[in-house]
């Protein structure tokens, strides 16, 4: 990981959170100034508990802002972000909220050379919709300011340099297939091909690691055969083992050492 | 157990706890006794499609799938529907006789399967469902957590929409008899002009006119979006729907099932079960380890992951059901293998 937004997605479950939060510590041990922010869930408890910087994004508050700079009144914004219409609209269609969202992380990332942010984003399906709406907006808008504002987000998106997307997959035939599917569908959005984890490795348990595979009870040979199996048919680069604990900061601790690794 | 059999039943939960391998079982069990079932998935991430062996291009359809792919009789089916917002907004704007009001460049986009309009528009493709009074059982698989709650909350978001004095503007123009020019001139003349102009400012003209349009066609339609406040209401009854919350096994975070339960409390009946699926107690419960070896960690983590999970049991729930892991790794085989857990229940 080079790039200095990383966003996460996956199938739901995949661990997205765990790995956004462990390469949020990972960059923080080396020195650098980031921040974690998710798309879909309100402030985690675990980003205090670590030691994390979250930033607060309010989708009202991004908007209003936006408008103001591009119609030079805040006034002007404040009035028509209050009107119900618009109020009705920013619920009817959120698409655009994200939209603005993300362009309102851009922006920080352009003002600030040294800042990192790692966004956790929602599941395969919410993700490609946050990612086609700026797409679909430009189909929307054609011309105009915001036309425009859309083609420069296309243009730091699709910079390897800038984003890289991390699509987090389980060794079950199902998760993989499904981050296969999704990576496909966000080259085909004109973004860069996405980086593949195999997430909650059991052949990589420190603990199976540590037996022979006779002391393994049924259900454990049965997932470890399995997980071989996938391993070979898919290449991953990055694998991050299983981690015997219900802690969740514990596991986050746990497998930062691994996204260490993926971080140059 | 018994569980009641009711028209409606929603699978609901955080992603990644097989919310639609059980939900597609359960519509199968119950289609299984020549019922007519309807399963649908509103989650776009459409694990459906793997789970049945449907393809891409029947999204949206309704498409009948033969029990005999699941072990069952040949003759018996069931109904599947992918949903898909833009065929959801073409077969209500046809059952209401003008499937031109809502042909529109941006109500075109906005419907594509990842506009973005998922959950708004499923509530409309089930009240539409309901009110054909077709199937004897609707079977709900639904996106994952919070999506979950926008689409319980999309009725009020359409009624904010359709708010008074947002019809107070649309007066203004009626229906949408002529072309475009003229009741966007009527409406420029208005009180609106003024935040249109501001629109125009930023988003160029073209996108205004055609903004403006969507909004006549969408108001056109008016009482099949407003359908969907009727589903709101019988969300609250629990003689109308089953509802599952699903968690599993391999679940981190347990806490995110009981705020997903709070939330949806607030909007539903709480008559409702807690599935655990995936459990590994059978396993665990014949596994011996000793303390010194470095597996005995391992499976305390594993047992302390599950007891989380029944400790939720306290937490008001009509019932718990819990679902052993299945080995098999072809998702036709591993429905079959829930169906029979549902039959032995």
């Amino acid at each position: 990981m080079t790039a200095r937004l990383l966003v996460f997605t996956g199938k739901g479950g995949v661990g997205k959170t765990t790995l956004a939060l462990a390469t949020c510590k990972a960059l923080q041990n080396q020195g650098k100034k980031v921040f974690y922010n998710s798309f879909h869930v309100d402030h985690p408890k675990e980003v205090d508990t670590l030691g994390l910087s979250f930033f607060d994004l309010d989708l009202e508050d991004s908007a209003t802002e936006y408008m103001g700079r591009k119609l030079h009144s805040e006034t002007v914004a404040n009035w028509i972000m209050k009107t119900p219409f618009f109020n009705a609209l920013f619920a009817m269609i959120p698409g655009l909220g994200q939209m603005i969202l993300l362009g309102h992380v851009l922006d920080l990332l352009e003002k600030d050379p040294d800042l990192y942010i790692v966004l956790d984003s929602p599941a395969s399906g919410h993700t490609l919709s946050m990612f086609e709406s700026t797409h679909n907006f430009h189909e929307m808008f054609k011309t105009g300011i915001l036309a425009d504002d859309i083609i420069k987000m296309h243009r730091l998106l699709s910079d390897p340099n800038f984003l890289e997307i991390q699509v987090v997959s389980l060794p079950t035939e199902m998760a993989i297939q499904e981050s296969k599917e999704l990576s496909n569908q966000l080259i085909e959005l004109g973004l860069n091909p996405p980086m593949q984890w195999l997430n909650s490795s059991m052949i990589d348990n420190e603990q199976v690691s540590q037996s022979t595979q006779n002391d393994l009870p049924e259900f454990l040979k049965i997932k470890t055969e399995l997980e071989k199996t996938l391993r070979e048919q898919y290449k991953f680069k990055s694998i991050v083992p299983y981690i015997a604990s219900s802690q969740f900061e514990e596991i986050v601790s746990m497998v930062t050492p691994s996204v260490q690794g993926a971080i140059k | 157990m018994t569980i009641v059999r009711k028209k409606l039943e929603i699978f609901c939960g955080t992603g990644g706890v097989g919310k639609t391998t059980l939900a597609a079982a359960r519509a199968i069990q119950l289609a299984h006794g020549n019922k007519n079932v309807l399963l649908i998935t509103i989650d776009p991430a459409k694990r459906l499609k793997q789970v049945m062996g449907i393809d891409d291009k029947k999204e949206g359809e309704i498409a009948k799938v033969s029990l005999s792919n699941f072990g069952l009789a040949e003759s018996e089916s069931v109904d599947v529907v992918l949903m898909n917002p833009g065929a959801t907004l073409e077969r209500v704007a046809h059952k209401k006789g003008n499937p031109e009001s809502l042909d529109n460049p941006i109500v075109k986009i906005l419907t594509r399967p990842y506009g973005g309009m998922n959950e708004i528009m499923a509530i409309i493709e089930l009240q539409f469902q309901l009110e054909s009074d077709h199937y004897d059982h609707i079977i709900l698989d639904t996106p994952p957590g919070k999506h979950f709650i926008d689409f319980l909350e999309a009725s009020s978001k359409i009624n904010a929409f359709f708010d008074s004095s947002f019809i107070e503007l649309f007066k203004l123009f009626g229906p949408k008899k002529e072309k475009s020019p003229g009741l966007f001139k009527r409406l420029i003349s208005s009180g609106v002009k003024k935040l249109l102009g501001y629109l125009e400012k930023v988003t160029g003209q073209g996108f205004v006119e055609d903004f403006v349009n969507a909004i006549a066609g969408i108001y056109q339609n008016k009482d099949v979006f407003l359908s969907a406040l009727a589903f709101e209401k019988d969300l609250k009854k629990s003689e109308f729907c089953n509802w599952f919350l699903v968690t599993s096994q391999d679940q981190i975070k347990e806490e995110d099932a009981l705020e997903l339960k709070n939330s949806a409390g607030k909007l539903m009946h709480d008559d409702n079960y807690l599935i655990i699926n995936r459990s590994l107690s059978q396993a665990l419960s014949t596994w011996q380890t000793k303390p010194n070896e470095p597996l005995h960690k391992l499976k305390l983590a594993m047992l302390d992951r599950e007891n989380r999970l029944k400790g939720m049991e306290n937490e008001r729930f009509k019932d718990v059901i819990e679902f052993p892991e299945v080995t098999p790794t072809l998702p036709a085989e591993q429905v079959a293998s829930l169906v029979s857990n549902w039959d032995s229940l």
